[in-house]
């Protein structure tokens, strides 16, 4: 048995406590001993739970539960019974604990697992630096947003694992940024029931993790319908197992994507693209190009929804105390008081048209996924606003979202997976994108890279800092 | 788009923006309409929004 528990994948974990070969009070207090590590290096959490660790030997007697005695972090959107929700926004310091799990969480207590602590967030879930945290592969870059604390703590080995929210790249880009796997399933796969809301219809509750197959697992606990969130009744269940142990690739069939929206991009997030369609080639998948000019409409349509809807949902909190809310964020919130209804629904109609384009893209080439980078560059500085891609001077936000936000417009899932990484050490990320509640064709294929691709290093800025 | 305009939308609207940040504003919000919410309406033709109201009592 390794001396660093916390270093187990989620599925290695489960099995040893299964057996009686691991306890989850070890598990959970070799978290809680990296989280002290780490902790002060990259500034992951808002809160942790001490407690945990007497909850973890109340575990221990009796293992059952698919998630049984595994510590998760909690993006700080998700109401937590008996902890305050502040969305990483000075306007909530005074939020009062919350009285009740949100769906999510309860869905993870359910099956046994712990919850340790709350993660950070991007002010109101609405951005992608996630102040003050720190990306663990290089302390002076972001982890991405908005749930960039969920996955520093992932890939810092605080936890194995951790739940965030995608409104139009917020898992997929920390993931790609912190050489994760971030899935967002399909909409309406899992409730958002006490979750803060950014965007009521572009919302996705979703994961992060160092394997595709905790993903899986975790997906699987969390999918299914709730009462409480009318878009996850009547939606077709999900597998079980979501992947098997024997789970073959071979023949299916998947376009690249490239052009516009997903060019311009850095040459590294080139070459992690071949790198994976090379990988998916060599498992038996038939590999081609393809591209959808449309989807280029997609940025401008997902920043119309996000600001009209959060500024509705966030009306009284802009009113009562906006002058609490960061300038970024408030001048959204602000521009969506004043956004024309036109302009609003021209974007819902917009999005009609995206998805109905990518339908059309996987029937036309009877497609069974697209791949596609995740993220245009690589993990920027904490201070950086611009990238300069192709010659040209790109606001990080656009750069970010414009990769990302076409599938939360058109709903689908999408799973980040680490590629093989480039001469600059930092990981590179593509997003395997399936037809709609197909998340388990996407898993599928990203396991594929990811066993094609091999183990990845440990994050060597925190490796450097805690060795210093 | 410009100051006076977002000043009279917020009075209108009763909106929540104070007037020292109407310049900001105004800006952003010429850049959200430029963008016409994605496509045309030409493009967008015959196509309904992306929501659907559910006539069943709200639970």
């Amino acid at each position: 048995m390794t001396s660093e528990l916390w270093s187990l994948s989620i599925v290695q974990a489960v099995s040893l406590i299964g057996v009686g070969e691991l306890q989850s009070s070890e598990l959970v207090a070799s978290a809680l001993a990296r989280l002290d590590a780490v902790e002060p290096f990259i500034r992951a959490f808002v809160s942790v739970d001490r407690a945990a660790l007497a909850e973890a030997e109340a575990r221990d007697a009796r293992p059952a539960g698919r998630l049984w005695g595994i510590p998760i972090a909690v993006k700080d959107i998700f109401d937590v019974a008996g902890t305050p929700t502040r969305c990483g926004s000075a306007a909530m310091e005074g939020a009062q604990p919350a009285n009740q799990d949100s769906a999510a969480v309860a869905r993870l207590r359910a099956e046994g697992s712990v919850i340790i602590g709350k993660s950070t967030t991007h002010e109101l879930a609405c951005g992608v630096y996630t102040p003050p945290t720190r990306n663990p592969w290089d302390l002076e870059r972001s982890p991405g947003g908005s749930s960039g604390g969920s996955g520093a703590a992932v890939a810092a080995g605080v936890v194995a694992g951790a739940i965030g929210s995608d409104t139009g790249g917020s898992i997929r880009i920390p993931a790609a940024h912190c050489g994760l796997v971030g899935l967002k399933p399909t909409y309406g796969r899992v409730s958002r029931r006490g979750a803060l809301a950014l965007s009521w219809s572009l919302d996705h509750v979703g994961v992060l993790a160092r394997t595709v197959e905790d993903a899986a697992l975790l997906l699987s606990v969390l999918a299914g319908p709730d009462p409480g969130d009318a878009t996850t009744l009547a939606q077709p269940s999900m597998p079980d197992p979501v992947l098997a142990p024997n789970d073959e690739v071979s023949g299916l069939r998947v376009g690249v994507l490239g052009g516009r929206p997903f060019s311009p991009m850095e040459p590294e997030v080139e070459a992690a693209v071949n790198s994976a369609a090379k990988l998916l080639g060599s498992a038996g998948v038939e590999v081609g190009q393809v591209d959808a000019p449309l989807l280029e409409a997609a940025l401008a349509a997902e920043f119309a929804i996000v600001a009209a809807e959060a500024a509705s949902y966030h009306e009284i909190r802009l009113r009562d105390s906006g002058e609490l809310i960061g300038d970024a964020v408030r001048g959204l919130l602000e521009t969506g008081l004043l956004l024309p209804a036109s302009v609003y629904l021209r974007a819902q109609r917009t999005r009609r048209v995206v998805q109905r384009a990518f339908r059309e893209l996987f029937e036309e080439h009877r497609l069974d996924a697209l791949v596609a980078p995740t993220v245009p560059a690589a993990p920027q500085r904490c201070d950086q606003m611009e990238y300069d891609l192709d010659g040209a001077a790109e606001p990080v936000i656009d750069a970010l979202v414009r990769t990302t936000a076409p599938f939360n417009l058109a709903g689908l899932p999408a799973v980040a997976v680490p590629t093989v990484p480039g001469p600059s050490g930092l990981p590179g990320s593509v997003q395997i994108v399936a037809r709609p509640f197909e998340e388990q064709t996407a898993l599928r294929l990203a396991l594929a890279v990811q066993r094609g691709r091999g183990a990845l290093a440990r994050p060597r800025g925190l490796e450097t800092a805690l060795a210093g | 788009m410009n100051e006076e305009l977002v000043r009279a939308l917020t009075a209108a609207l009763r909106a929540s923006i104070p007037p020292e940040r109407a310049a900001e504003v105004a800006g952003l919000l010429q850049a959200q309409i430029s963008g016409r919410g994605g496509l045309s309406a030409e493009e967008v033709d015959g196509e309904e929004p992306a929501f659907s109201f559910q006539p069943g009592w709200p639970g």
